[in-house]
């Protein structure tokens, strides 16, 4: 039988899920991928809470998981993953055109990244992580993480839906 | 390239994310489903308890392929109900092996078949009789001296030692003195008649997906393991019963003892039970 999370851990998710959605949302492209797998992490980290809360970070620990499992995911289940010509959100009255058109062309630039370059470029730039952070998280060497992100950031700054969209609104 | 700036392109680009109502609830879903799948494991791994120690003749759990893959090949029954009629099957050599089956209420369904083999060539003497698992459980606990701490439900793991005060090595299996039978709670019928699995309570409320049973490939019998006298190239195997279990979820496994012939073998209590179990179904072997 399935005990009750502790309050701790309760209050965890209610804190910490709205950015560790918006990292699953950046590494999936889409939202309900998003929500399976921060519901995936956290249930995996569920049963081992007590250790995690009495490690060092239990926020470390969670993000950790989370990329572990996108990563272990994909490549069992998005092995090809083909951006798709629209949108797959739901219509929000406060989007315009021009935030449809800016989601529309990162998803598309993400689209083009390895789930490794994917997930170092969201741990570097989006969670804001030094080299040695991501490397650790990632479970690869500090080199790898800077190779990844080079080519990361070489294939973003080709790619044609990014840099058209770039020209006005930021220079990549 | 400035990263400030790419965070904040990517940041920006993340659409409002609506979070389900009960994100906790469905976390703890993940969980419990995540438990159920290892609980399922787990109940496969205790149905092959540890036992029989100094048990020659053998025990090997092998699970088989899916459904309707085995009917057409040779030694493999066309259903789970069926025993295969023998002849192309390979005579199973004699092992030795600490596993013994525990049949639990976890299955659906048993299905006994019984050969002999002679003259290199296997016979079916006996079976199929498919019986309710609660049965052969009734059964063993009934046949056990010593009270049903060796097997299900208490499912022990504990290897038992060739020789117990209970019965003593070398003791034979014939000696197990059985008590009075009482009726089987079940729909089986002593007398033979089929199984009807619709009547059980322990029967599936639709198919189960029925499978067939593969051939079970038996272990090597490691050498210089001592069991009772009997070493490896001695024992002689004559009467083989298999036992064909198909759980919940459809899949079919099988089960190998071979009794051997060797002179002094006599099995543990556990297995003595176990045999005696299945004799009672099957009839005494040959």
């Amino acid at each position: 039988m399935t005990r009750l999370p502790p309050e701790d851990f309760d209050e965890f998710i209610r804190m910490r899920s709205p950015a560790l959605l918006r990292s699953a949302w950046l590494l999936t492209g889409d939202a309900g991928r998003a929500e399976d797998l921060l519901q995936t992490a956290l249930a995996r980290v569920w049963p081992r809470w007590a250790r995690v809360v009495a490690g060092t970070s239990p926020d470390t620990y969670v993000r950790k998981v989370l990329y572990t499992t996108y990563l272990s995911w994909y490549r069992r289940r998005w092995r090809f993953e083909v951006p798709t010509g629209a949108s797959g959100e739901p219509a929000d009255r406060s989007d315009v055109a021009g935030e449809a058109a800016q989601r529309d062309a990162v998803r598309r630039a993400l689209a083009a990244l390895s789930r490794q370059q994917r997930a170092v470029v969201v741990l570097r730039y989006v969670e804001d992580l030094p080299v040695a952070a991501t490397a650790e998280l990632l479970g690869c060497s500090e080199t790898a993480v800077k190779v990844q992100a080079h080519r990361a950031l070489a294939i973003l700054r080709g790619n044609p839906h990014l840099a058209a969209f770039g020209q006005t609104e930021v220079s990549l | 390239v400035n990263p400030e700036d790419i965070g904040k392109l990517l940041l920006d680009a993340v659409p409002p994310l609506a979070a389900p109502p009960d994100r906790m609830a469905q976390v703890r879903r993940r969980v419990v489903r995540a438990n159920l799948l290892r609980t399922s494991a787990s109940a496969l791994a205790i149905a092959t308890v540890v036992g029989g120690g100094g048990v020659l003749g053998v025990q090997t759990l092998a699970a088989v392929g899916p459904p309707g893959s085995g009917g057409g090949q040779p030694g493999i029954a066309a259903s789970p109900g069926d025993c295969s009629p023998g002849s192309d099957r390979p005579i199973p050599q004699s092992t030795w092996a600490s596993k013994r089956p525990t049949i639990g209420s976890v299955f659906y369904s048993v299905t006994l078949c019984r050969y002999r083999y002679q003259g290199g060539r296997q016979y079916l003497v006996a079976g199929p009789v498919q019986a309710d698992p609660y049965v052969i459980l009734n059964l063993i606990r009934h046949f056990t001296p010593s009270g049903p701490a060796l097997l299900p439900p208490a499912m022990s793991t504990t290897p038992e030692p060739a020789g117990s005060p209970d019965r003593p090595a070398g003791s034979a299996a014939g000696s197990v003195t059985p008590a009075p039978l009482s009726p089987p709670p079940s729909p089986w019928d002593p007398s033979g008649s089929p199984w009807d699995p619709s009547a059980s309570p322990w029967a599936p409320s639709g198919s189960p997906g029925w499978q067939s049973p593969g051939i079970v490939t038996l272990s090597p019998w490691p050498s210089g393991v001592p069991t009772n006298g009997c070493r490896a190239g001695m024992a002689s195997v004559g009467t083989v019963d298999e036992i064909y279990i198909v759980d919940p979820n459809g899949n079919s496994f099988g089960y190998i003892l071979a009794r051997s012939g060797c002179p002094g073998y006599s099995p543990g209590p556990a297995d003595a039970a176990l045999y005696a179990a299945i004799d009672r179904l099957l009839g005494p072997p040959d």
